[in-house]
């Protein structure tokens, strides 16, 4: 476990503005407590100092997780979001989809959104913004990038994606043993 | 007994089934291109045909297409060169697409760029420039050229300067720093096309007063500075293995000052922001196309209101009603004054 570097924090914070913009500084600097990012074995996690306090106390090779975990750096140092950062995500999104209850199981299957399953969609979403995925309920059941911007998807017919799925909360179930 | 030519080549009188005709004909023609002895055959594969044999029918038909590109070929006048027919094949027709991508533009020196930012075209320069002093046309560059410095003999010593300083010497070192700077631009420019950030800085650099310790650093250096990493170079006999330790690499404490490392993001964070286009092309677009539609609705809105007729006559037949009505209301009303009154 160790702080990113100014590299990896620029790679981390990067991907997650696209998805909330400004609001990243929320995570960041948070009035309820300091919060901060850790790597562990290419895992970032957000952590709250007490917990990574108490955290520091385990071995590095018996450590799995703490905290929230964001997502992982790849191989070739890319950093991709994980499905488990949603909750931390989703209250400051800035780009939002609600989806039909028929499409919401074909996204929660790990598919693309589209046109045609889309219930509600924010203005102004740009192309290639990340987006969270909502179901009818309100309730955020993951995130992609969108395909389309909004005045893009108002004249595009049923069958073209608009969402490019990238993490839903099917894969809690789907990829259990990797998602940590 | 005699031979012939058909016994020798086991062909007795079927000769004619043998060698098929050269007549080939097809529903629809091929096109050819000789340049490059191309046919395109643009006839449909007979598929009930090509599912009996296979083979055959690929033969027959690559046969017939041969025949034709030969057929086509003897149409070309030939000659005979060191007793061989020779074709003149025409050019080529086809477009092939090169093989190599096509070649970048050279990158611009500094001054180029510059020139071109400004605008500035170059001066035309003649090669041969008047020499006034020996009259005579001269070049401007190169061996014998106008303003040679070889052909000085004298330099009028300048009155603020030192007199007993050579001047010959002088404007010899003056020429040599001009050359170097000249070479330290080609460089930059160099550098600056293949996008270097720094010159590459050795970590060992040449000095006038070299120490020991440098001095066994360096021999580290070109030790390790062959494909193998010096693995495999010879060795004397008493020396010791080189070794150059890498760069370790160093991150921050753990759980050392948590305020700092904020402070560490936040300013990650602002240049985030600051790279951040301030205008969004996208969405000026966007609003720009809502505006355009909106505008165009309204037109159009305005444009039926305009031919619509009856509406009009409808309105001219209200307004007459109106004004009768008024009419009556007004006697009425004219009326009701006079009773008051």
């Amino acid at each position: 476990m160790r702080p990113l570097t100014d590299d990896e924090t620029k790679a981390v914070l990067g991907k997650v503005d696209k998805f909330i913009g400004s609001s990243v500084k929320l995570l960041v600097d948070r009035e309820d407590g300091t919060y901060c990012f850790r790597i562990q074995k290419d895992r970032v996690f957000y952590i709250s100092e007490k917990v990574l306090k108490v955290a520091c106390n385990v071995p590095r090779a018996q450590l799995l997780m703490m905290g929230v975990c964001f997502g992982k750096f790849t191989k070739t140092g890319k950093f991709r979001l994980q499905v488990t950062a949603l909750d931390q995500i989703a209250p400051y999104a800035k780009a939002k989809i609600w989806l039909k209850p028929s499409a919401e199981q074909q996204f929660l299957y790990g598919h693309n959104v589209l046109k045609g399953g889309v219930s509600r969609l924010s203005e102004n979403v740009e192309k290639y913004q990340g987006i969270i995925v909502y179901n009818m309920n309100d309730v955020p059941i993951g995130f992609g990038v969108a395909a389309k911007s909004t005045q893009e998807c108002r004249n595009a017919d049923p069958m073209t994606i608009v969402v490019f799925h990238q993490a839903d909360v099917g894969e809690y179930l789907r990829c259990e043993d990797s998602l940590l | 007994m005699t031979t012939r030519v058909e016994d020798i080549l086991g062909l007795n009188g079927e000769t004619e089934e043998v060698f098929k005709t050269i007549n080939v004909e097809k529903p629809l023609d091929c096109e050819f291109d000789i340049g490059e002895l191309l046919v395109v055959d643009p006839n449909a594969i007979e598929e009930y045909k090509f599912k009996q044999n296979e083979t055959d029918y690929v033969d027959n038909l690559s046969r017939d297409n041969v025949q034709l590109l030969i057929n086509e070929l003897f149409k070309i006048p030939t000659e005979v060169k060191e007793d061989t027919v020779v074709f003149q094949l025409p050019k080529p027709v086809t477009r092939i697409p090169r093989e190599k991508p096509c070649p970048k533009p050279k990158p611009l020196t500094k001054w180029e760029e510059y020139r071109k930012k400004k605008g500035l075209r170059p001066a035309k320069k003649e090669k041969l420039v008047w020499d006034e002093a020996s009259k005579e046309w001269k070049p401007r560059y190169g061996m014998k050229r106008i303003n040679s410095e070889k052909e000085v003999w004298a330099i009028p010593v300048p009155e603020t300067a030192d007199p007993m300083v050579d001047q010959f010497k002088l404007m010899r070192e003056k020429k040599k720093e001009r050359i170097a700077k000249n070479e330290f631009q080609r460089l930059r420019n160099i550098q600056r096309a293949h996008k270097i950030d720094k010159f590459a800085v050795s970590s060992v650099m040449p000095t006038d007063k070299p120490t020991p310790e440098l001095m066994s650093k360096a021999a580290a250096v070109a030790k390790g500075s062959t494909a193998s990493l010096g693995k495999f170079d010879r060795k004397l006999a008493l020396e010791k293995e080189a070794k150059i330790k890498g760069k370790k690499r160093k991150f921050v404490d753990n759980i050392g000052s948590i305020s700092t490392e904020k402070e560490r993001t936040m300013k990650i964070l602002d240049e985030l922001n600051h790279s951040r286009p301030k205008l969004n092309y996208a969405r000026v677009v966007e609003k720009q196309m809502k505006k355009d539609v909106k505008e165009e609705i309204r037109q159009k809105k305005e444009k039926k209101r305009g031919t619509r007729s009856s509406k009009k006559l409808g309105n001219k037949k209200a307004a007459i009603k109106m004004a009768k009505l008024n009419r009556i209301k007004g006697k009425a009303k004219g009326a009701k004054g006079k009773k008051r009154r």
